[in-house]
């Protein structure tokens, strides 16, 4: 078992997290997407 | 500047400096002065988290990549987000709850002393080079811009932050960068108020946009994977991730900003603020420079925006073929000015042969650019760039009376807030990994205090006087992040080796790093990779060996038994 799992504040201690790391990644899709559309929209 | 300017500009280095001041009453002991006592909330950290990071390089710099080359340079920070979540779940809570003062402390407890003193003195060889560079970029363009004394301006900048960061210590490096960053945004929002109502009246932001979009400023993205090509969505991705992992959790000028946090939680919530806004401000900034670039479509800049060697160029033999060059350039602009309106006017429904008459006009403008700065480097002898120029020179020129004092107290608040936290991480790093720990290590809390201030004061004059004596590099922000990879990634191996890797010890953690240097410094001399790339091979190189050469030596259990 990796150090993270067992040792204090490791990934163990941080599963209610993950709606806050899913929120950020969904972010930064949606900020990828927005510049890809900006490129799109502006470039043509 | 107008006297107005002078007065905003004055106003905010006396309330820096006085606010910092005041709070030295919080900074009897050390772990006040170096930690804070671990009180701040996390808003406070995360504003100083982006204020560190946000120099005014990036300000004067991002803004003239966003002019020269267009929005690319965002993909950059793609890996940033991913790196918090990271980091949020392994250096945070480990720092944290291991109670150090450095990230460096740390190594010792899990690896040894060689491996500590080496990862700290990398530090300070770097952050210490790296802030007098903060200090010389914008104060080498403001002082030809506005043409100020150099070694004046240096000082300028330097004192007031020296002179604050040493009597507050860590509680007046952040909340001074709590209220730099909001001049920042401030300052950033009101340069693109300026530049949009600065368009003529019949150009609307979304035809200058679709102007500058005809080539290419609007493309943010580059899908290709080339390790040669410097911006790609993928070296934003997985190299830019690696950078922001080894910045971000193992450089002592971020790792002390979260260690200051009140709790586990606060700490992550203060890099959770990066993970969320990071993006869209330096895309903010990118658009920034790509507006400047349409605003100049239609409102007649310099050919060259350093005109510092230009009094050397016109008093040459060349003087001229300069002046033929000026005159070529007006004829260029025109050309190019009347394409763009003709493209502007037909917005989204704009021919092809509309679209490439202005790409022509515009690669005209280019090349008798190019030619003048050819010419500006064979008289003078040294290398000439000027995208650096681009928005200082647009702000001076072309802003009202109070807005110019303004964006020039904010590119101060830009450089001010980095140099106080690497000048605050320096010290903290030379007391707590050199002094405390290999000479004099028995002292009482108020000698280790005394000396902490010294060391600040004696990093912030060591800064200032490179500063002074800093030459002019290319493009500065490349130049401090390229330099810094041939480190972080080596760096960011050690801490992978020790939370991630349980079977690790230090000589493998010792030999891995200098193997992981070295192969980068290979990398980079003998292969087009581009340096985003060389934060992944220094993480992987000094992962690989370490766990090697630990396997070799016996492993954690073999150093746990010595």
């Amino acid at each position: 078992m990796s150090p993270l799992e067992t040792e204090p504040g490791g990934a163990g201690d941080s599963r209610r997290l993950t709606p806050t790391f899913i929120g950020i990644l969904l972010t930064e899709a949606a900020t990828i997407a927005a510049l890809y559309w900006f490129g799109a929209y502006f470039g043509t | 500047m107008s006297a107005i300017d002078w007065a905003v500009v004055s106003l905010y280095l006396l309330w820096m400096v006085v606010d910092g001041i005041r709070m030295s009453r919080h900074t009897g002991q050390l772990d006040g002065y170096l930690l804070a006592k671990r009180s701040l909330p996390w808003w406070a950290v995360g504003l100083s988290v982006m204020a560190t990071q946000l120099s005014a390089i990036t300000m004067v710099s991002t803004t003239g990549q966003g002019y020269a080359e267009g929005m690319k340079f965002v993909q950059f920070y793609f890996g940033l987000p991913l790196a918090m979540i990271v980091l949020s779940v392994t250096v945070v809570p480990f720092f944290w709850r291991a109670k150090v003062y450095t990230a460096y402390e740390f190594l010792e407890r899990r690896f040894d002393l060689k491996t500590r003193t080496l990862t700290a003195f990398l530090f300070l060889i770097s952050r210490g080079l790296s802030c007098s560079v903060i200090i010389a970029a914008p104060a080498l363009i403001l002082s030809i811009v506005l043409g100020w004394n150099l070694t004046l301006t240096v000082l300028a900048i330097g004192a007031p932050t020296v002179l604050y960061t040493m009597v507050g210590g860590v509680q007046a490096v952040t909340w001074a960068d709590v209220k730099q960053m909001v001049i920042i945004v401030v300052g950033i929002v009101a340069a693109v108020i300026a530049l949009i109502l600065g368009l003529p009246d019949d150009i609307s932001v979304g035809s200058a946009l679709h102007v500058a979009g005809a080539v290419g400023k609007t493309q943010a993205l580059d899908f290709s994977f080339d390790l040669s090509e410097r911006y790609t969505i993928w070296s934003g991705l997985i190299g830019g991730m690696f950078l922001a992992m080894s910045y971000f959790g193992c450089d002592q000028s971020q790792v002390q900003r979260y260690l200051t946090a009140k709790s586990v939680n606060e700490g992550r919530r203060s890099l959770f603020m990066s993970a969320w806004f990071k993006i869209p401000l330096q895309a903010l900034i990118l658009l920034t420079g790509v507006l400047m670039f349409a605003f100049f479509l239609f409102t007649k800049g310099p050919m060259l925006f350093n005109r510092a060697p230009l009094d050397e160029v016109r008093a040459s033999a060349r003087a001229p073929e300069y002046q033929a060059l000026e005159a070529e350039y007006d004829r260029a602009f025109e050309t190019r000015r009347s394409a763009a309106l003709a493209l502007a006017a037909a917005g989204p429904d704009a021919t092809s042969a509309a679209r490439e008459m202005f790409t022509e006009a515009d690669a005209g403008v280019r090349g008798v650019r190019q030619r003048a700065s050819a010419l500006v480097r064979d008289v003078t002898g040294k290398a000439y760039a000027d995208t650096n120029y681009v928005f200082p020179s647009f702000v001076v020129t072309h802003l009202p009376v109070g807005l110019v004092g303004l964006i020039i107290a904010a590119i101060f608040a830009a450089a001010m807030s980095s140099i106080a936290a690497e000048l605050n991480s320096l010290a903290t790093a030379t007391v707590i990994d050199v002094y405390r720990r290999l000479i004099k290590p028995e002292a009482t809390d108020a000698h280790y205090l005394f000396v902490s201030k010294l060391s600040t004061a004696g990093w912030g004059i060591f800064a200032c006087v490179m500063a002074v004596y800093a030459v002019q590099l290319g493009n500065l922000i490349e130049v401090v992040n390229r330099y810094g990879s041939y480190f972080y990634g080596s760096i960011l191996g050690v801490f992978i080796l020790a939370i991630g890797v349980k079977q690790t010890n230090g000589h493998g953690a010792f030999v891995g790093l200098i193997a992981g240097m070295l192969s980068v410094w290979w990398v980079a001399t003998n292969t087009r990779v581009e340096f985003l790339w060389l934060n992944v091979v220094g993480a992987v190189v000094v992962t690989v060996v370490g766990i090697t050469v630990s396997a070799f030596t016996g492993g954690r259990r073999m150093q746990e038994a010595a």
